[in-house]
């Protein structure tokens, strides 16, 4: 019997009441767990999250490295990957609860004490409120579609439109003449902006396309060869570079070396 | 689903990458002194700090879209010494989360450096709120904070997208010096041109290593930086090799390495 057999036969799918009975244990589980964690002294808690944090990075680095059956393509841990993602997503809902409290709090505190702009934390509330329960009693509903399609959409767009004001702003600085390093920059800029555009390309379009050694010198080639041959390894590099980074603090958090952070402080 | 045995060169290397990165911060445990460079971002955090202390006005931190992961949670650790930093000259601080998860950790992570900074009375329960997760809800939200309360210093350490200039040139045109790093390359342009400091690459994980002085972290450090001479080297070897007519790219190291 291989692990998904046992654990199918140890936990069977809960149907009809037992459903309910199941979500009934598990909260009181859950509870239970919480107030004998809180009981507990900060050393005692501290090496409780440490071995769950193993355990739970272990799972995914063992999944990893153990051998799969080249038919299915799977080893003895892959099956149990969507249940440990739902247990992720469960536990992110449940901060999705402390998010919105936090909103309301301060707003609802604004809004109290008539503070400046309470005018707006009313919106903001009334917009919670109307959202989520036009979003789950009536989300068929014309009036749920044209609120996320016609007004959330919109604002979500109107947003978006801003950054083509901020992009001039942005480049105008970068590319002001101030060094050598700006003044390089401008004219690799230049050359790849006009290198991507009919007008840019149509001033050495009489050059041949390839195969001559004037080739090498169209805009449209230019600015190829510095996307491709200089910014391309360059944006490697740092992406190398993030990828050991991430493997290193991924290891201290998984074996709990992050000493002098936050953990540590609370354990503490 | 992406397994080992799809490719157990590329496997080993991690394995190797991370003993490598494990055996660093265990002779750093052990007492073992490594020397890192200046990081100028790093350093202008104080000058940051400072400059809101002499305006009158708030410091904003944004950990971006962030989740609770090994970004966000390097996000936190580099605000926590800034709150530190800025709890003992009585700066108020601003921030705004877009992630649930990281909000609840964020909350903790303010209110004990305060306590570690020793003015546990100084801590504002409405200095960290969520706004939203919606990237561009989050992004107006962000700019409407900076524009109404004109900060002084705005820091941006997280994962950016889009909203990333949004946030950058607002702090811009109220006059905000600004440190922002992130793991997305494809933002960091936009990053070096609106602010005064940018954290490029693997500079961001480094940044906890460089603020702390910790040994752990330190060798931790190191441990990256051999990890990249390894990868330099295996990119230095496969070139020459693939350079050699004798071996070319059907050279079985190039073959190890190559993606099909």
């Amino acid at each position: 019997m291989n692990l998904r057999q046992y654990l199918g036969n140890a936990f069977p799918a809960a149907s009809g009441a037992w459903i309910w009975i199941s979500i009934a244990l598990a909260a009181a589980g859950c509870l239970v767990l919480f107030f004998v964690l809180q009981t507990l002294p900060g050393r005692a808690r501290k090496l409780i999250i440490a071995a769950v944090t193993f355990l739970a990075g272990l799972f995914y680095a063992a999944e990893f490295f153990l051998p799969v059956n080249p038919e299915t393509e799977e080893n003895i841990l892959t099956f149990a990957v969507p249940t440990v993602g739902n247990v992720t997503n469960v536990l992110a809902a449940f901060t999705l609860g402390l998010g919105v409290f936090s909103l309301v709090r301060i707003h609802g505190g604004k809004v109290a004490k008539l503070r400046e702009g309470w005018e707006n934390s009313v919106v903001l509330l009334l917009g919670i409120v109307v959202m989520a329960v036009a979003g789950l009693r009536y989300e068929e509903s014309r009036f749920y579609r044209s609120l996320f399609r016609d007004v959330l959409n919109s604002f979500d767009a109107a947003m978006f439109a801003t950054l083509a004001f901020f992009i001039i702003s942005a480049a105008y600085r970068a590319f002001r003449v101030k060094s050598a390093e700006a003044t390089l920059l401008m004219f690799a800029a230049l050359v790849v902006m006009l290198g991507q555009i009919p007008i840019g390309q149509y001033l050495t379009h009489w050059i041949p396309e390839k195969g001559t050694f004037a080739s090498l010198f169209r805009l449209d080639n230019i600015s190829n060869w510095l996307l491709i041959t200089v910014n391309a390894p360059a944006t490697r590099a740092i992406g190398f570079g993030l990828g050991i980074g991430a493997l290193a603090i991924a290891m201290r958090l998984w074996l709990s070396l992050e000493r002098g952070a936050f953990f540590e402080a609370k354990a503490e | 689903m992406t397994h080992a045995s799809d490719r157990w060169e590329s496997a080993l290397l991690v394995a190797l990458l991370a003993a490598i990165v494990l055996y660093t911060v265990v002779t750093a445990q052990r007492g073992r002194r490594y020397f890192i460079r200046r990081i100028p971002g790093l350093n202008a955090i104080d000058e940051a700090v400072g400059r809101a202390t002499e305006m009158g006005r708030p410091i904003l931190m944004v950990p971006g879209l962030s989740g609770l992961g090994v970004v966000g949670l390097q996000a936190l650790t580099i605000f926590s010494y800034i709150i530190k930093t800025a709890a003992q000259f009585g700066n108020r601080i601003i921030m705004p989360v877009a992630d649930s998860a990281l909000y609840t950790v964020a909350e903790e992570v303010v209110r004990d450096s305060y306590a570690a900074a020793g003015k546990a009375e100084g801590y504002d329960s409405n200095s960290v709120y969520f706004l939203s997760d919606r990237q561009f809800a989050f992004a107006s939200g962000v700019a409407g904070t900076i524009f109404r309360d004109k900060v002084a210093a705005s820091f941006l350490f997280g994962d950016f997208f889009a909203e990333s200039l949004i946030f950058a040139e607002a702090g811009q045109s109220v006059g905000a010096i600004q440190v922002a790093g992130t793991v997305q390359t494809t933002q960091l342009p936009f990053f070096i041109a609106s602010c005064d400091y940018t954290m490029i690459g693997d500079e961001y994980y480094a940044a906890s290593a460089y603020i702390s002085r910790e040994p752990t972290l330190l060798g931790s450090l190191v441990g990256q930086d051999i990890g990249k001479i390894i990868v330099l080297l295996v990119i230095l070897v496969g070139v020459l090799g693939v350079t050699i007519p004798g071996l070319g790219a059907d050279w079985a190291f190039v073959q190890w390495f190559t993606l099909n």
